[in-house]
């Protein structure tokens, strides 16, 4: 019987300790926020949607060498002088956000960007192509030489 | 599937409609989308009424090959499918698969010297992981008992710690933040700023938890004396973590067979005391994991005061990451329990073979011996004091 009536006391005290400190935060301010409309400022760091920035790539497929899951599709025709890169695509339905891929590019030229939300209702439609005409890759060596000529 | 059971004679009021009931055993799938069983686990009971007679787990239904994916993988693109392990402390099973490699590396006789800096960065990070991970084991431990609001609680604090993580690495929840021989970036001031921060917070905040759930009559009815272990038959299913510690068995491997730097720091290993029930009940894992929380506190504390300016992050590696040929096994404490990797290598860029032992998967069998004769409603209790985490089992 004293156990009894203890038990009920325990549980009613507990229960209400534990009330009280809901009660305390209800005065406090929320710290959620309302996504769409409010957005958190991205650090430095963050990880999105992979980018190319074409016009200084090199075509050289270190980094659809580096990515693990093999989402970097890379496409090239001619030898030499001839060589153009005729396509440059990410399979954002693979990749994981894992930036491996960016660390050997020699330009630095692919980047993990602060995009996020890229929804979309087709599969298709997240393998984004950067190439749209066959261009001529990027030569670090002879832009350089060319920016000496001009100075 | 049914087995019948002998007729019972049931006396009733009125004596000439009296006829035996029939009684079956009741098969049942718990799982694998019920909410108590923390992701994709199905388990196959078997019920008598409300008792549970027999628990088999069948597992696989996250099975992602990760161990022959790691085959056709270099060792440093391994350490992404290491996140995909335990994702809820992604940072601990990184950073055993880096040990595990340059440890492997160093038996082979190749040097590795991890930079001063890099080590204290490993020790605040990994144990920040560990209690966001706990937090996650206190708050869905809550849910499974019926208590909603330590779920929140725990949830506010945990997005404290990612969004540090968010700082320092730039994801949330798959950091591939360890490499093999250091980190990949060092911790920017405005993270540490929030670390220190959330040091002086964080004390607080786990009193508040203990109020909450801890201490709360129905929450240690349902749990003390429920779902007991004891020490002997956790060593023999391989248990460790907190599963094994609340049993009772000071086992950890951070004080036992110290790895990275963590004999410099002052800690205990909290062990399970049966302070509401037995010794091994679901309440002293419940409460172990807390009091961890409180002792990874003191770690960070620590290593925050300690750690040394900025300098290198990385050791010295070769891009094209080769081992010699031969064999290494590393293992960690992991907030789960303990961790480990075997390598093989045959001398190439990829391991010949890696094996991972992952603490849940041995957590997880314990529940054959643990489930039988409970109720329904205990062996969800049982569950949530495992803590287990799908993606580590099955792999
Ligand atoms: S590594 Fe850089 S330069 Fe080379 S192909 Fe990739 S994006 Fe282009
Ligand atoms: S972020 Fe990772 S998965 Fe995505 S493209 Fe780069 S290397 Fe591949």
């Amino acid at each position: 019987m004293v156990k009894f009536v203890t038990d009920i006391w325990d549980t009613f005290s507990t229960v209400f300790k534990g009330m009280g400190i809901t009660a305390r935060y209800m005065r406090k301010k929320p710290v959620t926020q309302q996504f769409p409309e409010e957005r958190w400022a991205l650090p430095d760091r963050f990880r999105g949607f992979v980018h190319n920035d074409v016009p200084r790539c090199t075509s050289c497929t270190l980094c659809a060498k580096a990515c693990p899951v093999d989402c970097i599709y890379i496409e090239m025709e001619g030898k030499g002088k001839d060589r153009r890169m005729t396509r440059f695509a990410i399979d954002y339905n693979k990749c994981i956000w894992c930036s491996l891929c960016t660390e050997p590019c020699p330009t630095n030229c692919i980047t993990m960007s602060h995009d996020y939300d890229h929804s979309v209702y087709l599969r298709e439609k997240l393998v984004y192509e950067f190439v749209g005409d066959p261009v001529i890759p990027f030569k670090p060596k002879k832009a350089a030489r060319e920016e000496e000529a001009e100075a | 599937m049914t087995d019948v059971r002998p007729h019972q004679d049931i006396a009733t009021p009125a004596g000439d409609i009296a006829k035996p009931i029939k009684s079956e055993l009741l098969h049942i799938n718990m799982g694998p989308q019920h909410p108590s069983t923390h992701g994709v686990l199905r388990l196959f009971i078997t019920t008598d009424g409300e008792m549970v007679t027999k628990v088999v787990p069948y597992l696989g239904y996250l099975h992602r090959c990760a161990e022959k994916i790691a085959e056709g993988n270099t060792y440093h693109q391994y350490i992404i499918y290491t996140d995909r392990m335990d994702y809820l402390a992604a940072m601990n099973c990184n950073w055993t698969y880096c040990l595990a490699v340059e440890n492997t590396l160093r038996s082979l006789g190749v040097e590795v010297e991890i930079p001063e800096y890099a080590e204290y960065v490993r020790v605040i990070i990994g144990e920040l992981n560990r209690i966001a991970s706990h937090l996650i084991a206190f708050g869905t431990y809550g849910l499974d008992i019926g208590a909603m609001t330590p779920f929140f609680h725990a949830l506010r604090e945990r997005e404290a710690i990612l969004n540090i993580f968010e700082k320092v690495c730039g994801a949330r929840l798959m950091y591939s933040y360890y490499d093999v021989g250091g980190v990949k970036w060092d911790i920017p001031d405005d993270a540490m700023d929030e670390i220190k921060l959330f040091i002086d917070l964080f004390p607080a905040k786990l009193d508040e938890y203990n109020e909450l759930l801890t201490g709360n009559k129905i929450f240690v009815e349902r749990t003390a004396n429920v779902g007991v272990l004891d020490a002997a038959t956790c060593i023999d299913y391989g248990c460790t973590g907190p599963v094994l510690r609340g049993s009772g068995v000071k086992h950890d491997l951070r004080k036992d067979d110290p790895y990275s730097i963590y004999d410099r720091f002052d800690f205990d290993i909290p062990v399970g005391t049966g302070t509401v029930g037995t010794v091994g009940d679901c309440w002293d894992r419940y409460h172990v994991r807390m009091l961890e929380m409180y002792e990874s506190w003191r770690i960070i504390q620590q290593a925050v005061d300690r750690i040394p300016p900025r300098g290198e992050v990385m050791a010295k590696m070769p891009k094209n990451l080769k081992v010699p040929p031969g064999q290494g096994y590393y293992r960690a404490e992991n907030p789960k329990g303990e961790m480990g990797f075997y390598i093989i290598s045959d001398g190439g860029t990829v391991p010949f073979r890696c094996k991972t032992r992952s603490p849940a998967f041995h957590n997880l069998h314990i529940i054959e011996h643990v489930g039988k004769g409970q109720m329904i409603s205990d062996l969800c209790a049982t569950i949530g004091s495992l803590d287990l985490v799908l993606g580590e089992i099955d792999r």
